[in-house]
């Protein structure tokens, strides 16, 4: 692994102005991305994954408070002015949605829309931009892309919308792509094809991605590192491996758990009782207190910091697995 | 598009139908005996028997309604009180109204599109405020008054402008000299409708996804507001502008009486204050008809500019 | 564990109450609302509280004073029949703001329920909405106006008719599509489980949930209905004299443009200020209703 990360996020915390008073989505997160890794984000619907990286490019509406630092290729992405920003958008840095039907513009053509970054971050003219998105729309396994330049996107079914936003988003090489829940709107059936094809962007253009997903099946397949959110917060990070054979937190455990896999007999799926709670300004104690069986007096009044537990596998738990077992 | 195109076509040609049933039974529905009616309120009884004999009025009513529509379809919409043909005079002062209603929207175009594309974009800040400010108080407005105070200030008081009347197309600086302050009356309060549109479609596009992936893709905010959003939104706006071309069509009826515009609108006033009921239906026809084929052009326009119609 | 138990409810106890609370909250946030609220309210009671605001009755005239320019007797001045100008806006007022509120809200009476009849049932009914709905709307409000003022005669109850008609089509509109998308809601076949009839869920159920809708509806219709009597009472075609609106008293000042042009502007201005405190509560109160914005 080479030394230099590319991306560096430093106690990045978000805070919504709602009518009903602030909202803290995102506290004190940090994290950093290697070159050429897949990095999954996983947690519940709520858990602040998806706003963690609208923020990292700020793509987040103006009632958000970001504060913290995102360091890329050496400068504060929060910091920068937005012209400068916006050529590391879909140039060095991009994104893609988890609606492919809403978030390609219906007016548009696929030509045009994949186009206009070519013409604008790499200055093609429109014939060079023509035949590159051509290949792009090759790259990405699109049958017949010299017709699907010219059809609009309610012309296509929602795997191929899905590889024409990735086409976009790899149109200008980017050192990052950021897939945001790429398969969820998908048909388990596409969503293979697509981690493929995100295996493939990964193999042959050495692009890092970090991939937010709520299915732990796809990080499984994917993923070299794995962070796991809770309510706002990092409560868990390791390998893939390590995670799926050695999960520390009690909340890793109870996704792990929740998972039926064949084979195994058993009456229940093991649930978490409770719910995500929506939380307005930083909580003075462990997250995951209100519904984890493991609670105790430290955990409702100290916020547990991260920790390794083991080598290379960080917890913000006051009662992790692996010190339970060992006291048991 | 072919297809889309047709069942508007077909829907607008029922509804056309219908309205000029409504339009002949609510003639024959005026109290009193239509023959009078329809003959200038003479009562000598050959005049009335020829009327009679003229209308069809004996026979049932499908077939006084047929006979009439037949003679409609072909330019004949019999004659007014004065003897003249109402086909002709409808004729002669309809494209004085139809290029005041162009004027019209030109303004209202000009005026009303920026600013309501410029007020989205700046939500919550001044000259969001203004605009909306502007915009009620267009909508607030009645034709006639702004009509008049613009009369008083500009005629009467400034003497740049005339106080009304109106000088044909072959003259064409007296001709806008004398158009444009009925046009901007118009014009400003169709604006008012277009820029609360406007703002409110665009206000929808900028929040779509497809607005998140275009800055996600490091597009300048230019680009965003005017190529991604606004065109969407404009898709929008043209359903809207074929549903307030009947405001448009009530203001000029208005306007043309206070400016003294002999167009269409204010032969429709003469003829109510007249009574001349002939006139009157042939009038209300041709306005229904207009308007519905209006609708269609802009079905047309639609159709144009919205990829999903036009590729189906 | 109590600490614990609030935090997990908080989000999930939004009460009406809690959220009229948040509306009023999001209402006097905009002064621009508020202000027209507050106008609003003083044309109704202007209007309501006529006999006692007025100076002078409606009727009387002092020939003495023809034309008069503003004084201490005539706070506005007086027009060309020796009648007080401000009177005649109190009494105006009553006239105006019922046509315009009795013509929206007859309008909905009758729009409303086939609205939601059509949007419910759909099939054929709807088609036949559909259609009478494109004829209403191809005649331009004025022109059917028109047309009504010339087969029944003009009067107050006329124009107010001609504008009720003239409103529905919106309000069938707007009724049909809520419906539409309403009756997809989970309680709709929830409650026909529990046995209501189709009565009970298009009343009880899909009717109370589009008041808002309706509601902000009205406040933009109203206005558009004011500004609509004015121009019919002044084309000759709704309110005849004696009886004054400030349509009429605008038709009145016409001949006396240049010699006393105030008489045309106070009515107008009235007109102007009704109509405008409508629209910005009506376009206030769609702000606050609309999901999309966050304060």
């Amino acid at each position: 692994m080479s030394a230099e990360p590319l991306l560096e996020v430093n106690d990045l915390s978000v805070r919504f102005e709602t009518d009903e008073g602030p909202l803290q989505a995102v506290d004190r997160v940090s994290f950093a991305l290697a070159p050429r890794e897949v990095l999954g984000i996983v947690g519940e619907s709520g858990c602040g994954k998806s706003v963690t990286c609208m923020s990292l490019v700020r793509l987040l509406p103006e009632t958000a408070r970001v504060s913290g630092s995102v360091v890329f290729d050496g400068v504060d992405l929060l910091a920068l002015g937005m012209r400068r920003l916006q050529r590391v958008r879909g140039r060095q840095i991009s994104y893609i949605f988890q609606e492919p039907m809403t978030s390609l513009n219906p007016v548009f053509t696929v030509g045009d829309q994949i186009g206009e970054v070519l013409r604008r971050h790499l200055g093609l003219s429109r014939r060079a931009a023509r035949r590159r998105v051509v290949e792009l729309l090759e790259l990405v396994r699109i049958p017949a892309p010299k017709r699907r330049v010219d059809e609009f996107p309610h012309q296509l079914s929602g795997g191929m919308r899905q590889r024409v936003m990735i086409a976009m988003a790899l149109a200008c090489d980017p050192k990052v792509l950021i897939a945001d829940e790429p398969t969820t709107a998908l048909d388990v059936t596409i969503q293979a094809g697509i981690l493929d094809l995100m295996r493939e962007v990964r193999e042959e253009l050495g692009t890092a991605i970090i991939l937010v997903t709520h299915n732990l099946g796809v990080v499984a397949d994917i993923a070299d590192r794995v962070i796991v959110m809770y309510a706002g917060r990092k409560v868990e990070e390791a390998a893939s491996e390590e995670l799926f054979a050695a999960p520390q937190h009690p909340y890793t455990v109870g996704l792990l758990g929740a998972i039926p896999r064949p084979g195994e007999r058993r009456e229940r799926l093991e649930e978490i009782p409770g719910r995500v709670p929506a939380v307005a300004a930083p909580l003075q104690r462990c997250v995951f207190a209100d519904r984890c069986r493991y609670s105790d007096e430290v955990t409702l009044t100290q916020i547990p910091e991260l920790r390794p537990v083991r080598p290379g596998h960080l917890v913000a738990c006051f009662h992790p697995e692996s010190e339970r077992v060992a006291a048991a | 598009m072919g297809g889309f195109l047709i069942r508007k076509a077909g829907a607008a040609l029922v509804v056309l139908v219908l309205a000029s049933m409504l339009v002949f039974v609510g003639v024959r529905a005026i109290p009193g005996n239509p023959a009078i009616a329809l003959g200038a309120e003479n009562r000598d009884p050959s005049v009335i028997a020829a009327v009679k004999a003229k209308y069809l009025l004996d026979k049932p009513l499908p077939v006084q309604y047929g006979h009439w529509i037949w003679l409609a379809v072909q330019g004949d919409l019999g004659t007014d009180q004065r003897q003249l043909s109402v086909g002709h005079t409808i004729a002669s002062r309809l494209p004085i109204s139809i290029e005041l209603a162009l004027l019209s929207m030109l303004v209202a175009v000009v005026i009303g599109i920026p600013a309501g594309v410029i007020a989205a974009v700046r939500r919550g800040k001044p000259s969001d405020y203004t605009v909306t400010v502007f915009a009620l108080t267009g909508l607030s407005v009645p034709h006639f008054w702004f009509g008049l105070m613009l009369i008083i200030w500009f005629a009467v008081d400034l003497h740049w402008l005339p106080a009304g009347g109106y000088v044909s197309v072959h003259h064409p600086i007296a001709n806008l000299e004398h158009l444009i302050l009925p046009a901007i009356v118009l014009g400003t309060g169709f604006a008012a409708v277009l820029m609360r549109q406007m703002r409110s479609s665009m206000l929808g596009s900028l929040g779509a996804d497809y607005v998140r992936t275009a800055r996600a893709k490091g597009m300048s905010e230019k680009t965003v507001v005017w190529k991604h959003a606004f065109r969407n939104s404009l898709i929008t706006i043209t359903t809207v502008m074929g549903l307030q071309l009947g405001g448009l069509i009530s203001g000029i009826v208005v306007v043309e009486e206070i400016f003294g515009i002999p167009g269409f609108g204010s032969l429709t006033i003469d003829a109510v204050n007249q009574r001349d009921y002939t006139l009157i239906q042939g009038v209300v026809l041709v306005a229904a008809a207009a308007y519905v084929f209006a609708n269609l052009l802009v079905d047309v326009v639609y159709s144009f500019l919205n990829p999903r119609i036009r590729t189906i | 564990m109590s600490v614990v138990a609030q935090d997990v409810e908080a989000p999930l106890a939004v009460g009406r109450n809690r959220r009229f609370r948040l509306l009023r909250k999001r209402f006097l946030r905009r002064p621009m609302a508020v202000a027209g609220l507050v106008v609003v309210l003083g044309f109704v009671i202007m209007a309501i509280f006529a006999p006692l605001l007025a100076p002078y009755s409606a009727g009387h005239t002092d020939f003495n004073a023809v034309l008069a320019h503003p004084s201490s007797k005539h706070l506005l001045g007086t027009d060309d029949l020796g009648h007080d100008v401000l009177s005649r806006l109190i009494w105006g007022a009553r006239a105006s703001m019922l046509v315009g509120v009795l013509s929206t809200v007859l309008a909905m009476v009758v729009a409303v329920p086939i609205g939601m009849l059509a949007g419910y049932y759909r099939g054929w009914l709807d088609t036949v909405v559909a259609r009478m709905t494109d004829v209403l709307l191809a005649f331009p409000f004025l022109i059917l106006a028109v047309g009504l003022a010339a087969i029944l005669g003009p009067s107050l109850m006329n124009a107010t008719l001609a504008l009720g008609i003239g409103t529905v089509p919106v309000f069938i509109r707007i009724a049909r599509g809520e419906t539409l998308a309403l009756r997809e809601e989970d309680y709709v076949p929830a409650a026909v489980l529990n046995g209501a009839n189709d009565a009970t869920i298009i009343f009880r159920h899909i009717l109370p949930n589009m008041t808002n809708t309706l509601l902000v509806q009205a406040t933009l219709t109203i206005p558009a209905a004011i500004v609509g009597e004015a121009i019919l009472s002044f084309l000759g075609l709704g309110v005849q004299p004696p009886a004054s609106s400030w349509g009429t008293m605008l038709q009145e000042a016409e001949p006396y443009l240049t010699q006393a042009p105030r008489l045309a502007v106070y009515p107008g201005l009235a007109i102007v200020f009704a109509a405008l405190a409508f629209n910005v509560l009506g376009d206030g109160l769609r702000d606050i209703l609309d999901p999309r914005t966050t304060r």
